[in-house]
């Protein structure tokens, strides 16, 4: 299992151009560990090196895990891995209703693509500190099970939305020190 | 039940320019049950259609079901034979098998949407999305790949606000339900059971089930 991150770590939900990207170099300075987020126009994995330079500690990536297919998060866990991003946080994205707007398509959950990356690192398809993280939740028997069930199964972390932390679970969780929403 | 709704009357007379002599077809299963292809949608049909020539109308039991549509319409069969088109108030399904059945052009007149429970007239629900590969005997009776939106096969996922799901905020999270079922008829222990992803090379359309004998 990956060494779990000390410390809180700052969401950026959205990267939309190369100034909201760099005006986040304070932030991270502030905070050491950083999250980016897939939810701007500008994808993560594509700008690696630029998030790299603002001198984040660790660097985590989310991978929704929304209108992509098992093949295509496989693509996404192996690119972060080679491309030096300390781990990823799968994420099952939300869910758009709005007008005209194609409705989201699921091929794996999260307990899938979880199960998928921990035997991609077990194969070496991943580096071995390349740390998998899942989104879960609090605040319901179901929820709760479910985010033991997660760590159980060997995820290094789980990342809660702020409120209600799990009990038992405090030593594997992280807090997002600037929640975007799970969303 | 498959559930279905009244294509527009304007955009199916349309598709009936050239076509003067008609036989109309209706549905007396699920289509009836709708209230979209049973008799008196067949004879409201046929008044909505009286500037063409109807030459016959006919309800067919399983109007899907090539045998009994290949059965039912040689009572018709000449007026069949004469027809320029058939107008079929069925489902996609059934549609088709008039087109197979009698080689005549067909006219789908309604809209076919989903495999519903019937709760009473005029209710339908969608509980089940032909998955092929069932999860029900872990989930206590309820099918949480259609209930939810996502298509979670093991929840519930972080979205849920409480018990309620964030999609449609006024429902329960469909695997609260499952738990909390789970947990009154003392199967908790399923609530864990691993589903593997759905496997597309056995669920790819067009979908066929032959029986090897
Ligand atoms: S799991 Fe749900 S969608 Fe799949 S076959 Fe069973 S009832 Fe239908
Ligand atoms: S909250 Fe529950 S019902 Fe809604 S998408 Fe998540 S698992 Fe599905």
């Amino acid at each position: 299992m990956a060494e779990m991150i000390s410390g809180p770590v700052l969401y950026a939900p959205r990267l939309e151009t190369l100034e909201t990207l760099s005006a986040l170099k304070n932030l991270c300075e502030a905070h050491g560990n950083i999250l980016a987020g897939e939810y701007g126009d500008l994808s993560p994995l594509a700008f690696y090196h630029e998030l790299k330079n603002l001198g984040c500690e660790t660097l985590l990536v989310e991978i929704l895990l929304k209108n992509k297919n098992r093949g295509l998060v496989e693509s996404y866990l192996v690119t972060a891995s080679s491309l030096g991003f300390s781990g990823a946080v799968l994420a099952m994205g939300s869910f758009d209703k709005s007008p005209g707007m194609p409705m989201p398509v699921y091929d794996l959950d999260t307990a899938q693509a979880l199960r998928l990356a921990l035997d991609m690192r077990k194969a070496g398809r991943l580096r071995e500190d390349f740390r998998i993280g899942v989104r879960a939740a609090s605040g319901s028997g179901a929820a709760e099970t479910r985010a033991r069930y997660y760590i159980t199964e060997g995820a290094d972390f789980i990342v809660l939305p702020p409120g209600g932390p799990v009990p038992g679970l405090e030593g594997h969780t992280i807090t997002l020190k600037e929640a975007g929403p799970a969303a | 039940m498959i559930v279905t709704t009244k294509k527009d009357l304007d955009a199916i007379k349309g598709l009936l320019s050239d076509k003067k002599k008609l036989v109309i077809v209706g549905c007396a299963e699920c289509a009836a049950v709708c209230q979209t292809g049973g008799s008196e949608q067949v004879r409201e049909m046929a008044e909505a259609l009286s500037n063409h020539e109807v030459l016959a109308t006919i309800s067919i039991q399983s109007p899907c079901d090539k045998r009994i549509s290949s059965r039912d319409l040689k009572r018709i069969a000449e007026e069949v034979e004469e027809a320029d088109a058939l107008i079929a108030l069925t489902c996609g399904s059934g549609a088709q098998a008039l087109d197979e059945v009698t080689s005549k052009p067909v006219i789908a007149a309604l809209d076919t949407h989903f495999l519903g429970m019937v709760e009473r007239l005029g209710r339908f629900y969608e509980r089940c999305s032909h998955c092929g590969q069932c999860i029900l005997n872990d989930t206590a009776g309820l099918c949480a790949v259609t209930a939810c939106p996502r298509r979670v096969r093991n929840g519930p996922c972080e979205h849920i606000l409480g018990t309620k799901c964030d999609v449609y905020p006024q429902r329960d999270c469909v695997w609260h339900s499952v738990y909390e079922r789970l947990k009154e008829r003392g199967m908790d222990a399923l609530f864990l059971a691993y589903h593997g992803p759905v496997d597309w090379s056995k669920n790819h359309s067009p979908r066929e089930e032959i029986w090897q004998r």
